[in-house]
């Protein structure tokens, strides 16, 4: 009776876990700047680029926008956001450890003072998406936004404050208290190995 | 342990029954208990602690650190083993192991392996476990959100958190799937395991000298990987029900030694009170839909020692009456009644109560002793007469007498509105001059015109082989009439006959078929094709049921390979 209770199961289990797949990313906010529980994943951003001084992470979300996933390795930081008017992916994050700004127009930047300078590509590069780059010391964060000021200006108003940064050195001082460890990279003791 | 100590360990005398028989008491295991076994428990167990210990982490931060201190402290000691030759060898160790391409290719052929040997069953366990682990791992890596190692230099790739190790999760699940799925049990799939944990202890020890993970990621990714495959597979494709072999012979048959072939002289000798000296499979050639056993009994009371012979029957059994009919609904529509069986207790009851009929009539047919439970509701043996001494009609001299004894079956069989359904040589034997029939689970009492019909047409073909169809048809005017013979081969054509029958009268240089169409009177072929909307709908769900799991299967391949 039990195995058949099973069998009768393994169908729509099968058919379920088929679908998992499809539900990979996440659908809670990893990498929010204001979240420090443990399930925050700026630790793990700070390991991938341990140049970077500064870390890309998400204020609030306003309604309309939700997180959609990640992607984290060695050297490359990758994180986007959705939009219920724009569509997936309208928000699109990557972190490297440096980028190329050559031609780029510098735009003044409300995180100068933390050290960030902030380009942006020429239009006529690309005409319906907009591209940023936060230059910073040890990183370079692009922004890729699927929309221009001039398509959807309350959008892209939105969009300006969805970012912000949380500084390194933050996280440096918190692995060192809680665990008495080195998180390994930029304003830490270098480490063995 | 001999048979006699086990059974007063278990039963008092005053629980015996009449004649060696007794009554299994309530709380008692079967002959033959269903088992996960110790290690199936083992791996249910560390995957239960490895979840608890999962969320308790992410619940207490406190303790997540304690974690992170202990990981750490030991990949601080191991990486005081590193050295520019190890580290240049351990990074391509992991590249290799963790490599897509390499699970991809392992599984893929996996797949393809199983797809070759005919093994759906395994193939949708295998399916199964590597989905379960790749969508586990990824949903508890995103549940948990581990960082990789602090207080060490990472020497190697990584992707996304740590906790469960993806990668080794992944290669566990292939690799454990391909022993499970592709090695006989015993020596190769002992040798097997070994290689296998060789590997994985290869594969963690490269990660954790690279330390990209920490020792727990690897523990519970090998949890995850190793378990959930095991764990499928003992209770979805058990051994003994589900052999890995490759050796010639029907997945239908039944491995009688070990533990089952114990189980099978208890069974015996506690529920019918015979004692078992010897169980030898028979005829498994000409039996496809479950395990026929020669088995070898005490003499007792005035019964000398003598053989005996069963069927054993599981649930595989009955999945394989289901998926039977099911193709034949769809093929041929309502020909018979199509309905399956719901149990292996249905299953083995109907041989049961067609063997009493038949006995009841007089037919030349085995004497029924019952059946026997091995495992409740999932294996019995139905016991019955053996006809020691008897040949199979194929290889046996056909006299005029046979023949009446032949066609007279056929005629009773009628006259008590039955059909037997199987006739064909292995069922067909014959000692000192007597015609005997065997294997009547296919009888069906109030059959079909064309049944019945069917059933004289095979019985003239497989006596004819032996003869000639003049002959045969001249002794059949004696019991039919020329149009009942001529509905009989009317009414034969492709599956009305058996198969083993089809390939003998293939074999044989004559067309036994035209010789008695041509001998009996003219009549127009009984259609076997019948149109419902039943058959349209069956039909019609197989085709779109088979293209949601193709494009199932499409829209998952990256996560499979």
């Amino acid at each position: 009776m039990r195995c058949r209770q099973l069998q009768a199961g393994l169908v729509p289990a099968v058919a379920a876990i088929l679908l998992l797949p499809a539900c990979r990313e996440s659908s809670y906010p990893q990498v929010a700047c204001q979240e420090n529980s443990r399930q925050n994943l700026l630790h793990l951003v700070a390991q991938a680029v341990p140049s970077a001084t500064l870390l890309p992470c998400i204020e609030r979300l306003k309604t309309g926008w939700s997180y959609g996933g990640s992607e984290i390795r060695p050297g490359f930081v990758h994180f986007w956001l959705d939009s219920d008017r724009i569509g997936v992916d309208a928000v699109d994050v990557t972190m490297t450890g440096a980028c190329n700004v050559a031609g780029e127009t510098p735009l003044p930047s409300d995180e100068h003072d933390a050290g960030i300078r902030l380009f942006e590509e020429p239009i006529g590069q690309h005409r319906t998406v907009t591209v940023h780059h936060y230059v910073f010391t040890g990183g370079c964060v692009t922004v890729l936004s699927s929309f221009t000021r001039q398509a959807a200006p309350s959008i892209y108003a939105q969009a300006a404050t969805l970012l912000g940064f949380s500084p390194r050195s933050e996280h440096v001082n918190d692995v060192r208290d809680e665990t008495g460890l080195s998180l390994c990279g930029a304003g830490a003791p270098p480490c063995p190995g | 342990m001999d048979g006699e100590s086990e059974t007063s360990k278990f039963a008092p005398v005053a629980e015996r029954g009449v004649s060696g028989k007794r009554r299994r008491p309530s709380g008692e295991a079967p002959p033959l208990p269903r088992k996960l076994g110790v290690s199936g428990k083992l791996w249910v167990g560390f995957a239960a602690i490895s979840f608890a210990i999962a969320v308790l982490v992410v619940a207490y931060a406190s303790l997540g650190h304690r974690f992170d201190r202990w990981n750490s402290l030991f990949l601080q000691r191991l990486i005081a083993l590193r050295a520019g030759w190890l580290n240049h060898a351990m990074v391509q160790v992991d590249a290799v192991l963790s490599s897509r391409w390499t699970v991809g290719v392992l599984r893929l052929g996996t797949m393809v392996a199983l797809v070759l040997l005919r093994r759906w069953r395994h193939l949708l366990v295998f399916l199964a476990s590597v989905v379960i682990v790749e969508a586990l791992a990824y949903q508890l890596s995103i549940f948990v959100a581990s960082p990789r190692p602090d207080g060490v230099r990472i020497i190697g790739s990584w992707e996304g958190p740590s906790f469960p190790s993806p990668p080794v999760a992944a290669l566990a699940v292939t690799l454990v799937g391909i022993v499970y799925s592709l090695l006989p049990p015993g020596r190769p799939r002992s040798r097997g395991k070994w290689v296998v944990g060789g590997i994985l202890l290869l594969f963690a020890f490269a990660r954790l000298y690279e330390a990209v993970d920490h020792p727990t990621d690897i523990l519970s990714g090998l949890i995850l990987g190793v378990g959930i495959p095991v764990v499928a597979f003992r209770v979805f494709t058990p051994n003994d029900v589900f052999p890995v072999t490759y050796q010639r012979g029907r997945a239908a048959h039944l491995d009688v030694s070990g533990r089952r072939g114990e189980a099978i002289r208890k069974a015996v000798r506690e529920q019918l009170g015979l004692t078992i000296l010897e169980v030898k499979p028979v005829g498994l050639d000409g039996s496809g839909g479950s395990t026929p056993l020669r088995i070898r009994v005490a003499a007792r009371n005035e019964d000398p020692e003598r053989f005996i012979f069963a069927k054993l029957y599981a649930k595989s059994h009955v999945r394989a009456d289901r998926s039977y009919k099911f193709g034949r609904a769809i093929l041929y529509g309502a020909l018979e009644d199509e309905a399956p069986f719901q149990s292996v207790r249905r299953f083995v009851e109907y041989e049961d109560y067609t063997l009493l009929l038949l006995h009841y009539l007089g037919l030349p047919t085995p004497t029924p002793y019952g059946f026997v439970e091995i495992t409740p509701e999932r294996e019995y043996m139905i016991v019955m007469e053996f006809f020691d001494g008897a040949m199979e009609i194929g290889g046996a001299v056909i006299d005029d007498e046979v023949i009446d004894e032949g066609l007279l079956l056929v005629r009773r069989l009628w006259d008590a509105g039955l059909a037997h359904r199987d006739i064909k040589p292995a069922n067909l034997m014959v000692r000192d001059g007597k015609l005997l029939l065997i294997d009547v689970f296919f009888v069906q009492v109030r059959p079909s015109p064309w049944r019945q019909a069917v059933d004289l047409a095979n019985m003239m073909l497989v006596l004819a082989l032996r003869t000639d169809a003049q002959r045969v048809y001249r002794h059949a005017l004696k019991f039919f009439s020329d149009q009942e013979i001529g509905e009989a081969f009317a009414a034969t054509r492709g599956v009305a006959s058996p198969t083993q029958l089809r390939a003998a009268l293939k074999r044989d240089s004559r067309d036994l078929l035209s010789e008695f169409r041509g001998l009996a009177p003219d009549r127009s072929p009984v259609a076997i094709q019948r149109w419902s909307v039943r058959r349209l709908v069956l039909g019609l769900s197989v085709l779109v049921v088979s293209g949601l799991v193709v494009l199932l299967v499409i829209g998952n391949w990256r996560v499979v390979v």
